[in-house]
């Protein structure tokens, strides 16, 4: 199961594609593309496991296409060494 | 330590700051007088200064104290000993880092910045990649110096502040920008400092003139020289903008969400380019082409 950081913490500016979040704790700055940006969308509504990720964002009205579960966990990987999404339960 | 006597005290008003230094070299007091004419001032009335700097050549008590002199600022001493010759370098690389450890209250990036109908030209870079250099060409066909150093934004007004300075060429650009402009102002070379042989290309009397006129800024470009390139100005998208130009900065984490929200106004109010050229003939034709369609 994965969530958020909580959204208080963390600033979202978008950039056409492109998706800078700020962590007011670390004070750190990254990039992501839309798929990582859907994907943290859908952990921070409740935490999720990859699959209910997966469902989540193929619900999703915009055109991006199929991602595979382990795609997500790459993604959620990363997001995880941000200190952005944890692991919980 | 011992320091030889004659001490002399100067002002230099560089953009939003006031420095006072005292030197007993008149070696150094001659050149900042060539490189600082319009803004240097030995009145000290009414003057409270924001830097206060001391270059002071050591009497030798040791035989390595020959002939060399030490910076301070505050009683803090950044470098050890230099070379007597290299005195006015050092009272410049001095400056970048006095301004680097104090001006918080703008973002500061490591960048230079130019001015041209109104609008600011933010360049910046690591070094090596040609930015000053490219700074001084652009200076040479026109564009306002703001700074070849600091780019110093202030989030609250949304501007750029000016802080015209000479212009340091290392190593080979000494040659390509004798190149590219025949009569440009240099002053004198030191040789074998620590960045190699350095010259300095004097700011333009406009550039000192017109020190409090802050710019907006227009453009964001990331400029690298390479050898046996193609002269290329590109779209850079916004979000590795934002990093690139986030990671140049001397202040950016220590501003915090302040900091956060300044480089966002300056990346979405810019337009984002990377700039890779190979000549200063082509480099200044692209961003003046820039400019021109705006």
């Amino acid at each position: 199961m994965w969530s958020c950081l909580d959204h208080s913490r963390l600033i979202i500016e978008r950039f056409d594609d492109e998706y800078v979040l700020y962590n007011r704790f670390s004070g750190e700055t990254h990039v992501v593309n839309r798929e990582s940006k859907l994907i943290l969308d859908a952990i921070s509504l409740r935490p999720s496991l990859p699959e209910e990720v997966q469902t989540a964002i193929s619900s999703d009205p915009s055109d991006l296409p199929d991602i595979s579960v382990a795609q997500i966990q790459e993604h959620l990987a990363v997001l995880e060494q941000w200190g952005i999404a944890n692991r919980i339960g | 330590m011992y320091y030889f006597p004659g001490r002399k005290i100067f002002f230099v008003e560089i953009g939003p700051f006031i420095v006072k230094a005292t030197t007993n070299s008149g070696h150094l007091v001659d050149l900042v007088e060539r490189f600082y004419p319009y803004s240097l001032s030995f009145d000290s009335a009414d003057r409270i200064a924001d830097i206060h700097v001391e270059l002071l050549r050591i009497f030798p008590t040791r035989r390595w104290q020959l002939k060399r002199m030490v910076f301070l600022s505050d009683l803090e001493n950044p470098y050890s000993t230099f070379p007597l010759e290299h005195n006015y370098p050092y009272f410049e690389w001095g400056l970048n880092w006095c301004i680097a450890m104090q001006a918080h209250q703008y973002l500061m990036l490591h960048s230079a910045v130019l001015e041209k109908q109104g609008k600011a030209l933010i360049l910046p870079a690591l070094p090596g990649s040609g930015k000053s250099t490219l700074c001084a060409a652009l200076t040479l066909r026109g564009w306002r110096l703001l700074s070849d150093e600091f780019g110093l934004y202030r989030p609250e007004t949304r501007e750029l502040t000016p802080m015209p300075r000479p212009m340091p060429l290392k190593n080979q650009s000494i040659e390509v920008i004798r190149q590219f402009a025949q009569d440009v102002p240099l002053g004198p070379l030191f040789r074998a400092t620590p960045k190699g042989d350095v010259c300095h290309v004097q700011a333009s009397e406009d550039s000192f003139r017109r020190q409090k006129e802050t710019a907006r800024p227009g453009w964001v470009v990331f400029p690298q020289f390479k050898k046996d390139v193609t002269t290329r100005l590109y779209d850079f998208a916004k979000g590795r903008a934002f990093l690139k130009l986030a990671g140049n900065s001397f202040n950016y984490k220590l501003q915090g969400e302040r900091g956060f929200r300044a480089v966002t106004d300056l990346v979405r109010n810019c337009g984002t380019y990377y700039l890779e050229f190979d000549s200063l003939e082509h480099a200044t034709a692209e961003l003046d082409g820039l400019c021109g369609s705006a």
